[in-house]
């Protein structure tokens, strides 16, 4: 699949607007997460319809939010009533009883009752705090994996990146990719696919520069593959390469060269 | 009180989906305008389209689980439930009904009274885009989008191929892009 071809064959407008079908949505959810360049596009596209739209408002008659507000209220308020269980006790056959039985039997029931509803209450009360907590959390997780993705796109679709991608050299599945600022000189980098090391291992990071290696730093794999390891500032470099060495890095590459790319 | 006169998305998105009071009338006064004229392309009427647009809210706030910000902007989203909403509206069978009482006296006087609000709705935001195309490409893409049609539907009404409906749209979609730049 040539994806460039496939940014510019209309797919992606229609998606946009709600006029693809279901396999073509399908097709186009798979390859957003695979093509960063086709994600930009339609980030970029749905941005140009949301400013032309935002353009061309047409205020509604005033009277018009007020109505639609408290529509809401009705709303939040209907699904804030929770029913509560009722219980059908069906009328027993009892004989004529003394004032005293009636009173004794009457606060018998209700407490029962009382204490049927405390206990209703107390577990509801206990899944509604757990249930938020695990929403909260839910939610802090979701926004940092946002904002890691946000930042991701800004830095592969920012022109002023420079990129250098580096291949693997032991093996052809691994490759990492740099990000290298034009303006300030610093240096992202980006691992698409690497072997994990050895505990008292660790990969480096270096920048040939004059045929001699400068380090780059020491760098983690991340967990969230649109996270980007900040590494050492380059100010100028003929090639950049990863070497596989003991924990904390070491002043000159003494392992394996895993991938390297020329500037 | 304590309100926030803008939103980054994220946050927006979060604070809809607690419910919040704030967060739907900052909605409310962002988008109701552009979502509005939308509306009206699909049902001139101005009464039924502020329905719609009632609609539309109340299906935001119901719905807004279901948002999926990985799939698309949260306007991208409201777009499609106003364009679903006004869509559904125009089909109805009390829509349609109307509509043939509304016809009548226009017809008689010779006087559309939504005219000139009609004129307006039809040269700015998407409609105005598609103004640009070419008139075969044009009529396809507002049955597609604007009346709902599938192609199917479109290729059987006009009588055309299905292959040639599907290349004309796609063709008028990739100009889409450069004309809302």
């Amino acid at each position: 699949l040539n994806i460039s071809d496939y940014i510019s064959s209309g797919i992606i407008e229609s998606y946009v607007l709600g006029l693809a079908d279901a396999a073509e949505q399908q097709e186009l959810e798979q390859l957003r997460i695979q093509y960063p360049e086709l994600e930009a596009a339609i980030r970029a596209f749905e941005q140009s319809l949301e400013q032309n739209a935002l353009a061309a408002a047409t205020p509604p008659p005033a009277h018009l939010k007020e109505k639609i507000l408290s529509a809401l209220v009705q709303e939040a308020g209907e699904s804030r009533a929770i029913p509560l269980p009722v219980y059908n006790i069906p009328p027993a056959s009892v004989k004529p009883m003394s004032w005293f039985r009636y009173a004794a039997a009457a606060s018998l029931v209700g407490l029962l009752a009382s204490a049927i509803l405390n206990f209703y209450l107390l577990n509801q009360n206990k899944a509604l705090t757990e249930t938020q907590v695990k929403l909260t959390a839910s939610v802090e997780k979701n926004q940092q994996q946002l904002a890691d993705m946000q930042n991701y796109l800004a830095m592969v679709t920012d022109t002023a990146m420079y990129k250098v991608v580096m291949k693997g050299l032991q093996s052809k599945d691994e490759m990492a990719t740099i990000y290298w600022d034009t303006r300030t000189k610093d240096v992202y980098l980006d691992v698409k696919n690497m072997a994990k090391p050895a505990d008292d291992q660790q990969y480096q990071l270096w920048a040939i520069v004059d045929g001699k290696p400068v380090d780059a730093g020491v760098f983690e794999l991340k967990e969230n593959k649109m996270q980007l390891s900040k590494m050492k500032n380059i100010q100028r470099a003929e090639m950049f390469a990863v070497t596989l060495e003991k924990k904390g890095g070491s002043p000159t590459p003494k392992g394996t060269m895993t991938v390297a790319g020329k500037v | 009180l304590g309100t926030k006169t803008t939103y980054t998305e994220a946050e927006l998105v979060t604070l809809l989906k607690q419910r919040d009071n704030h967060s739907y009338t900052y909605l409310y006064d962002h988008y109701s305008g552009a979502l509005y004229t939308v509306i009206l392309q699909i049902v001139p009427d101005r009464d039924i389209a502020s329905d719609v647009l009632q609609d539309v809210f109340v299906n935001a706030w119901r719905r807004i689980d279901q948002y999926d910000n990985s799939k698309g902007r949260l306007f991208t989203w409201l777009l499609n439930i106003a364009r679903n909403a006004a869509i559904d509206m125009v089909r109805s069978k009390g829509y349609q009904k109307n509509q043939q009482i509304r016809e009548l006296p226009n017809d008689v006087n010779g006087i559309d009274t939504g005219n000139s609000l009609k004129l307006n709705i039809d040269n700015i935001g998407l409609r105005k885009v598609l103004n640009n195309l070419k008139e075969d490409q044009r009529v396809l893409v507002d049955m597609a989008y604007f009346k709902g049609y599938t192609q199917d539907e479109i290729a059987k009404e006009l009588n055309l191929p299905l292959g040639t409906v599907k290349t004309r749209i796609r063709t008028a979609l990739i100009q889409l892009r450069t004309y809302l730049q």
